[in-house]
């Protein structure tokens, strides 16, 4: 079965090669034939790619240790639903994945723009099909899943941290995103390729960028979680090299998905925008470098091979190829309009995607400094985490504001008397809010208090918008209030999807403040009947149970709870030792509360006399991280949602032309 | 032996795929036409047109939210109705002119 496999692994790659020609020969030489024969190519690669899987996924479900992959990611022990997750867990594996999510988006990005490119859509499945070959090649020879050998009684198992449920969902999600970027990048390139710079391949592309940023926000929220819950040292970003790697992109779409509103609305910042959507794409290759080179050294990147200079060709020919081709097309990418004022909605947009580049970058240096320093001086020197909190302060606060402020001013530019009207409410709210913080003597940490203060002001500014939207429409259209205010969601769904998500982004920030700046943390050696105090609970060590699971065997504290003299329950955190894997993990236990936060337990250790060394933190508000997901989903879609109105105008100017528009 | 059989079976069906809208004869609708010159200067009108428009669309709604006064109203209306106003005429001339 491997044969098959790897041969349908070659075959891909020379498909890939294929596609890539024959699209250049359609878009040169005008033959609609070598068009429909590449767009055939792309289906094959598709389902050369599943064969593989089906292969690849049979071997790990029927413990076939033939495989080196498979017995280095599994054991005949590891529960079901962990052979799944095992399919990410290797390097070969998590390839095959991309490459899979890869040929699905190809045939999806294509269908979803077909109305839209007469002249694109040759180039588009050129860039698709390079893309598709350099991941094909890298399964077929630096990290080819089908490697044999002669099989071992048993697999070495998986890494315990990845025996977790979330990582059924955290590492697909991310894939997700970093893929989804191939779509924009692709329309990017083909419309610098084909010299149509206009605003379609913008439309075309900004759903698809929406969404591959929706999925690496929400596969990052999940990989926080799973930190929180799984990882057990107490926090949920580690400002880990594998968890910047997804930020850099999201936060550079983040710019790209707010300055396309510009370029659509004012025919500015083309040239801006093609190298944001660039970098996005470079980043996510980046970072899947980060995670699959073995260059770092984290908990993710546990494979080393030479697989780094591969992605090092792939990375340059990105960056490369997007620069030179922004140079080419230069003249057909200058501005049409120009800022008129620095109070104005563009403006704020403008340096919204400062500071988020800004930060980007700042990321981008905190990961690549080791390196940085390995190579010059042969010793690695690393970014600690009050580097990143220092530019999450300077910039992050920042940026909240502008999410505030944004709303408030109009497109163009606005008067002082008419910013006076808007910004009233909003600032009396962020006044209010902090005053009220500093009162209850929450001045412990006044990054905290300025951050609760801007969440209150943007808070007041998007409601005030839903309200002074509706009353609009209430006034304007003659509507009650409730379908006033489904109607004006309904007919702009973008802006009023992108103020959920900017709440989202709001809760999100009081959950994090809560979690790190308001936190009280305790830890002590008890003995059996001994307390612990952690805020107002109070935990009495109850004894010691052990549990042997499927695949491990576990030792627990048992811990009484009170909070108040009330009893809230028992608590047992645990550690666990996989006998296969021959490693140890953390099993923290959690106390819940939606309205006061975690009390989050970490067993750190049993002496020989039976003395437990436990670590408690109280965590207010953290719940509010994990709701956030939610509205920040919700938003999402409402954005991602098509909008007839729009496809009807962009249709219509083509029909003008007697082109194909989109329907 | 049975998987390189298979193996030869799946390349078969890959190359029979994909070479199959090559191998048929040549038909009229197979030329792809790429954009004229004219063509992309009008769109590129068409566009500025429809920039204008939906801006004054966009004045219209801040005004309604009382995001914007009037005498910033009133200068921005007339600034966009002018361009508007431009591109379309520059369109109307090169109907004219076809």
């Amino acid at each position: 079965m491997a044969l098959i496999g790897q041969g349908a692994l070659i075959l891909a790659l020379l498909v890939a090669i294929y596609s890539a020609g024959t699209s250049l020969w359609a878009a040169t030489g005008h033959d609609r034939r070598f068009l429909v024969s590449a767009r055939h190519g792309l289906w094959a690669i598709f389902g050369l790619v599943i064969v593989a899987d089906a292969i690849f996924l049979r071997a790990l479900f029927t413990h076939d240790f033939t495989f080196k992959v498979v017995s280095d990611t599994s054991s005949r022990s590891l529960p079901t639903v962990y052979l799944i997750t095992a399919w990410w867990g290797s390097q070969a594996g998590s390839l095959l994945l991309w490459s899979t999510v890869l040929a699905i988006f190809s045939l999806l990005g294509l269908r979803s723009t077909r109305r839209v490119l007469g002249e694109l859509q040759p180039w588009m499945i050129m860039v698709l099909s390079l893309i598709s070959g350099f991941f094909l090649l890298l399964l077929v020879v630096p990290a080819s899943p089908f490697v044999t050998q002669i099989a071992p009684v048993d697999g070495v198992g998986l890494n315990p941290s990845l025996q977790n449920p979330y990582m059924a969902l955290h590492p697909p999600s991310l894939y997700l995103g970093y893929v989804g970027l191939a779509i924009p990048f692709s329309l990017a390139m083909a419309a610098m390729l084909a010299g149509r710079t206009d605003a379609r391949w913008v439309v075309a592309s900004r759903r698809w960028t929406l969404a591959s940023w929706g999925f690496l926000g929400i596969g990052m929220l999940l990989g926080a979680h799973w930190a929180y819950t799984e990882v057990g040292w107490g926090g949920f970003w580690a400002w880990d090299p594998v968890e910047n790697a997804a930020l850099m992109p999201w936060l550079v779409a983040t710019a790209f998905l707010h300055s396309v509103m510009v370029q659509e609305r004012k025919g500015m910042l083309k040239v801006w925008n093609i190298a944001l959507i660039a970098g996005a794409f470079a980043l996510s290759i980046f970072g899947t470098f980060l995670t699959r080179s073995g260059i770092l050294s984290s908990i993710h990147a546990f494979v080393a091979t030479d697989i780094g200079w591969y992605f090092m060709v792939g990375l340059g020919a990105v960056l490369v190829g997007a620069f030179v081709l922004i140079l080419w097309r230069l003249p057909l990418l200058r501005a049409d309009q120009r800022i008129e004022s620095l109070v104005s909605r563009e403006a704020t947009f403008l340096f919204n995607n400062l500071l988020l580049v800004g930060l980007a970058f700042a990321v981008l240096w905190g990961v690549v400094f080791p390196l940085l320093t390995e190579a010059v001086g042969q010793v690695r020197e690393s970014v600690s985490t009050p580097f990143y909190e220092f530019f999450v302060i300077a910039f992050g606060l920042p940026l909240l504001l502008l999410m505030g402020i944004g709303p408030l001013i109009a497109w163009r530019r606005a008067s002082f008397r008419q910013l006076r009207t808007t910004f009233l409410w909003p600032v009396l709210g962020g006044v209010i809010t902090g005053a009220v913080m500093v009162a209850f003597g929450l001045d412990s940490s006044w990054p905290g208090v300025a951050a609760g203060s801007i969440c209150a002001f943007v808070t007041v500014t998007i409601i005030s918008e839903f309200v002074r939207g509706t009353a609009a429409r209430h006034r304007v259209a003659g509507e009650s209030w409730p379908i006033a205010f489904l109607h004006l969601i309904d007919r702009n769904r973008r802006r009023y999807g992108g103020y959920i998500v900017h709440l989202g982004v709001v809760m999100f920030v009081i959950g994090a403040v809560g979690a790190s700046a308001y936190q009280t943390e305790a830890e002590g050696l008890l003995q059996k009947g001994e307390s612990l105090t952690v805020g107002s609970n109070v935990l009495t060590f109850e004894g010691v149970e052990r549990e042997r699971g499927p695949n491990y065997s576990a030792r627990s504290a048992v811990l009484r709870v009170t909070s108040d003299g009330e009893e809230i329950g028992v608590l047992r955190p645990g550690q666990r030792a996989y006998t296969r894997e021959q490693t140890t993990s953390n099993e923290v236990a959690i106390n819940t509360t939606l309205t006061q936060g975690d009390l989050f337990v970490i067993l750190d250790g049993i002496r020989a006399d039976g003395a437990v060394k436990i670590k408690a933190f109280y965590k207010p508000v953290v719940n509010l991280l994990w709701l956030a997901g939610f509205l920040f989903a919700g938003g999402v879609i409402l954005c991602v949602w098509p909008d007839p109105r729009e496809r009807r105008r962009i249709a219509k100017r083509y029909a003008e032309e007697s082109l194909p528009g989109e329907s | 032996m049975l998987a390189a059989i298979l193996l030869a079976l799946i390349a078969l069906a890959v190359v029979t795929f994909i070479a199959w809208p090559l191998v048929r004869a040549q038909g009229e609708d197979d030329q792809l036409d790429p954009l004229s010159d004219d063509q992309r200067r009008r769109l590129a009108l068409r566009e500025e047109r429809d920039l204008a428009l939906q801006a004054l669309n966009e004045l219209d709604v801040d005004r309604a939210t009382n995001h914007i006064g009037d005498q910033d109203y009133a200068e921005l209306v007339a600034e966009y109705r002018a361009q508007a106003a431009k591109a379309i005429a520059a369109l109307d001339a090169e109907d004219d002119a076809a």
